[in-house]
């Protein structure tokens, strides 16, 4: 057994060695036979010759010994390869073509896959990350998944599905040790989280299951390594010092490592606090008592052997019993189970995270196919020039297989130049693609951005599938070809070039058909993609976002109470009122498409609710007297808030359309009366109603009921400031940061951006921007590709038909008739092509229907631009190099070879 | 006299060239003229297929092999058994026997 294997390694490395050693051999024998015969009396030419005839073929001789030395594959696909590198070194240029050509195919994919991986596959750095599941609460009409901290207490004691259930909220806190406090980003989690993870600590440690969990708790926190090295230099001296929180005392205990970045996904956490950071910073009355406060993320670690489904019916099993005994808030109740990797960024998505990533895989991978058959085109065209050597390679002794395998070496060798410069493209495609995204979501943010989508073997196994794949694609019909070659034919052809060809045009027109079908499927998708955008864009905003500056702060980072935040804002927005160029500000909780709104249950005066029913929740803003001037929000009826509505006299709120006609649908809404509490009170009146309009986190096409409420009556330390301007708002960002200062000087400002930036920001267009931009991009590598391919065919089909053409020519035939026989052969397989990837385009459009704003996905604009985009662009493509198939001298063409 | 000879059956040449050298190391043409020999010429060799077979029991390390001076004071590859090669020789030869035997048997009694 190791003999064996030595004597095959001394076969592959010493090759040479061994092969004169066997000449010698050989040769020594035949020395021996032929003094043998000599001695027995024959004359030596004639030993000589019966020597040679007894031994039969001497290189056959010496190639079964090769054989039996066992290497024989190596050796010949080195042997291959060697061959395959000589080749394409001989048509370097075409195969830098070819290369290109795959390259953008293969970066397309490398370079989706790698950000679908960073987002769906990579796994959390902690403990058997695959155990780890997101809980989603369900109940009527509430849109997220957050658990109150007394039904989760409820889940954690009775259920026996996981081995641990844990939770977090996360939220933005002024973290000072020694005055100016800097932006802290959070997680305040249960004392569980980081032993449910398996997380480590670097230094110190981290909290203790159950620490942080009673009213009475300290605050506890633990650092997160990015914010650690940013603002103490890699100091472990930190740990067990006590630093504040919004003004309030927190002991810091540990330091996380490195790789652990929260589980909030796409953000690096500054830092964990512990759970009762929720009602101690974020004004969270009902935190410890109130069921429908519900404001934590809930993950649980499955047991082993346990399944999703057992574990979700153990859920609503408790579930169950917990609407029983509180019908008040938990009836109706449900819980889902779902897999932490499909829940990122949150559950709700869990539905469409597969589709969405499905169809972005599926279209690079049509690109690539398309590069593909666009190489293999023009690798087929190139084969029939080879079939000479092909078949001379056959008399010599080569098999089919050997053919066969010397073809799809010298493909694979091809994918693999296009594999490795796509790789080189998907890299560079991301890392523009990450910068344009952190432009997006952070210049003057504080907040921690993180994408994930480095190189990784997953990446590579993918590319490498993707390489190999396409060289077989490539490989195998010349190879297939080859392997049928017919000798005596093709040997006796002479110096005639394949004439007979045209008839094995078959599948390189199919090839074409193929192309132009997946060209136009691309192209529909990317211009759907673009009406969707220029749809979003011109949406009806409900505000004018045009020069109007918007600036995010909280007071409670500084430790001011209400009295004090109050006398803040006023006065800030007084002074900023005083500026030059400014028309006008006004303070707001939330901001459209800038942040999430909050929300609350609504009770309408008189309306008792049914019994088991839940108030409906809807979601609110805070807003102060001149909010809807500022931003230009039409108010339909009534009035705006004004400064008589203070803290002493009647609540009053404003609502929009949609809410006025859902729950007053014939009536007038101004004087009508609701409650956030409960069916008793207090009461909110209404006072107006505006127009409908964005008001949600993100863009959509639907209208949502909304409200809102004065300020002066419901205390937020957290508020933006929006300020009119009549210059560019950049301009007076510096101005408006310098009057902060003025009043607070230790007050970070958390955000600061134009409202437009928002609009084209994360929540607003830039979704739809870059569906749009991904899209196009390959739709247009789809459009050029198929640019080639007409391009290619013709031209290949002008150099066959020269004599043909030269003949028609010297027979009356005009210029021009010419012409129109080599573009319409063309433009026949176009059609079909077109008609083809119009069906395709039309089911692949339905998959899309979910993504695409206000654009119905067989918008007969697009498609008919499109096509006629395609067969332009086609119809140029076949006219070019048919024109110069007319250029040709009849007399010359008759001649031509 | 040629047309005595007899073709080597398949698979018989690897144990008449282990045998062959179970005496004394020979280079491929020893081994060939000492099968004739031995056979009294009813066995030839297949020139063709003594080297490939000698190569293939190289590989699987039952015979070695080394240069030196032939006869004729040439350089020469000798092969010789190796231990291994001996318990396969032995191997092979009982198994032929019981083969030989057995048809034999057959033969006999039909």
């Amino acid at each position: 057994m190791f003999t064996d294997l030595l004597y095959r390694l001394r076969a592959l490395f010493w090759r040479k060695s061994m092969e004169t050693e066997l000449d010698e051999e050989l040769r020594v024998h035949l020395e021996h036979q032929v003094e043998k015969y000599v001695q027995s009396g024959l004359p030596l030419t004639e030993a000589k010759r019966r020597v040679r005839l007894e031994f039969g073929g001497l290189d056959q001789v010496k190639e079964e010994c090769r054989d039996a030395r066992g290497m024989r594959f190596i050796e010949t696909t080195i042997q291959d390869l060697r061959f395959s590198l000589r080749m394409i070194w001989k048509w370097r240029g075409l195969t830098a073509v070819l290369a290109i050509t795959l390259a953008l195919g293969i970066g397309v994919n490398t370079a989706i896959f790698s950000v679908l991986n960073g987002w769906l596959l990579r796994p959390l750095p902690v403990r058997a990350p695959e155990q780890i599941t997101v809980l989603a609460f369900r109940i009527k009409d509430v849109e997220d998944s957050h658990f109150s901290y007394l039904d989760f207490q409820d889940f954690q004691k009775q259920s026996n599905t996981f081995s641990d259930l844990f939770a977090y909220a996360t939220g933005i806190a002024g973290f000072s040790t020694s005055g100016n406090p800097t932006v802290f980003g959070y997680s305040a989690v249960t004392g569980n989280y980081f032993s449910a993870l398996g997380v480590e600590p670097l230094y110190g440690r981290l909290l203790l299951p159950g620490e942080g969990e009673k009213p009475g708790d300290q605050l506890l926190a633990v650092l997160g390594y990015g914010f650690w090295q940013k603002n103490f230099a890699g100091d472990p001296g930190i740990v067990g010092k006590q630093v504040r929180l919004n003004g309030k005392l927190a002991t810091v205990v540990g330091i996380t490592p490195k790789e652990f970045h929260g589980m909030f996904f796409a953000f690096d956490m500054d830092g964990y606090l512990s759970v009762n950071a929720v009602p101690l910073l974020q004004d969270s009355g009902g935190f410890w008592t109130d069921r429908r406060d519900r404001e934590l993320m809930t993950f649980g670690r499955l047991k082993p052997g346990v399944s999703m489904a057992q574990a979700e019916g153990s859920m609503g099993v408790i579930a169950d019993r917990l609407a029983a005994q509180y019908p008040a808030t938990d009836k109706g109740a449900t819980v889902h189970v779902i897999p932490e990797r499909m829940a990122r960024p949150a559950p709700f998505v869990a539905n469409f995270v597969p589709i969405i990533a499905g169809l972005f895989l599926v279209l690079p991978a049509m690109v690539l196919l398309l590069a593909c058959l666009n190489v293999a085109n023009i690798l087929l065209a190139r084969a029939s020039v080879r079939r000479r050597e092909w078949a001379i390679r056959a008399v010599l002794g080569a098999g089919r297989g050997r053919l066969v395998r010397q073809i799809l070496v010298e493909s694979l060798l091809l994918a693999l130049l296009g594999g490795i410069g796509g790789v080189i493209l998907g890299e560079w495609a991301i890392g523009t693609g990450g910068s344009m995204l952190h432009s997006v979501t952070s210049t003057t943010s504080h907040i921690a951005y993180r994408m994930d989508s480095g190189l990784d073997w997953r990446v590579f196994a993918y590319t490498l599938a993707a390489v190999v794949l396409s060289g077989l694609i490539l490989g195998i019909w010349p190879a297939f070809r080859a392997s049928r070659v017919n000798v005596n034919e093709v040997l006796h052809e002479g110096g005639r070039s394949d004439s007979a060809g045209i008839g094995r045009q078959g599948i390189r027109n199919l090839l074409l058909v193929a192309q132009v079908a997946g060209s136009l499927m691309l192209l529909i998708v990317a211009g759907l993609f673009v009406r969707s955008l220029q749809r979003a864009e011109h949406m009806y905003l409900g505000y004018d976002p045009d020069h109007v500056l918007n600036v995010m702060l909280d007071v409670h980072q500084i430790g001011y109470d209400e009295t004090r935040a109050k006398a803040f804002y006023r006065e800030l927005r007084d002074r900023v009122r005083a500026l030059p160029s400014v028309s006008s500000a006004s303070l707001a909780h939330t901001v459209p498409l800038g942040m999430p709104s909050s929300s609350a249950p609504v009770y309408i005066e008189g309306r008792p609710l049914p019994p088991g029913q839940q108030a409906p929740e809807i979601s609110f803003n805070g807003v102060d007297a001149g909010y809807f001037e500022t931003l230009r929000v039409p108010l339909l009826e009534g009035r705006p808030f004004q400064e008589s509505d203070q803290e002493s006299s009647q609540p009053v709120a404003i609502v929009n359309q949609s809410l006025a006609k859902r729950f007053w649908p014939n009536e007038d809404p101004l004087g009508k009366r609701f409650s956030l509490k409960n069916s008793t009170g207090p009461f909110l009146e209404v006072v107006g109603v505006a127009r409908d309009g964005q008001t949600g986190w993100t863009l959509s096409p639907n209208s949502y009921p909304y409200f809102y409420v004065a300020l002066a009556q419901n205390f937020h330390s957290f508020l933006s400031l929006q300020v009119r301007t009549a210059v560019p708002p950049e301009s007076l960002i510096a101005g408006v940061e310098s009057e902060v200062h003025k009043l607070a000087p230790d007050l970070p400002i958390l955000d600061v951006r134009t409202m437009q930036e928002g609009v084209h920001g994360l929540g607003g267009l830039f979704i739809f921007r870059l569906a749009a931009s991904l899209a196009g991009v390959m739709g247009l590598l789809g459009l050029a590709l198929a640019t080639v391919g007409v391009y290619g065919v013709v031209s290949f089909a002008a150099t066959q038909r020269t004599r043909e053409m030269g003949i028609r020519m010297a027979l009356g035939a005009t210029h021009r008739d010419v012409l129109l026989i080599m573009v319409r052969h063309a433009l026949q397989l176009t059609a079909i092509g077109m008609a083809t990837g119009l069906v395709g385009a039309f089911a692949l459009s339905r998959l899309l229907r979910t993504m695409l704003l206000g654009v119905s996905p067989a918008d007969p604009g697009t498609f008919i631009s499109v096509s006629l985009l395609l067969f332009t662009v086609a119809l140029a493509a076949s006219y070019l190099p048919a024109r110069r198939a007319t250029k040709v001298d009849p007399m010359v063409a008759l001649r031509y070879e | 006299m040629d047309n005595q000879r007899i073709d080597l059956p398949q698979g018989t040449l690897d144990l008449l060239i282990l045998k062959t050298l179970a005496l004394e190391p020979r280079h491929g043409w020893g081994i060939s003229e000492r099968i004739q020999q031995i056979s009294s010429d009813i066995l030839s060799v297949q020139q063709g297929s003594l080297y490939p077979a000698l190569h293939r029991l190289e590989r699987r390390g039952w015979i070695k092999a080394k240069w030196g001076a032939s006869e004729n004071n040439r350089r020469a590859k000798y092969y010789e058994l190796t231990p291994t090669g001996r318990k396969q020789l032995e191997a092979e030869e009982s198994a032929w026997r019981k083969l030989t035997a057995a048809v034999g048997q057959v033969l006999e009694t039909t």
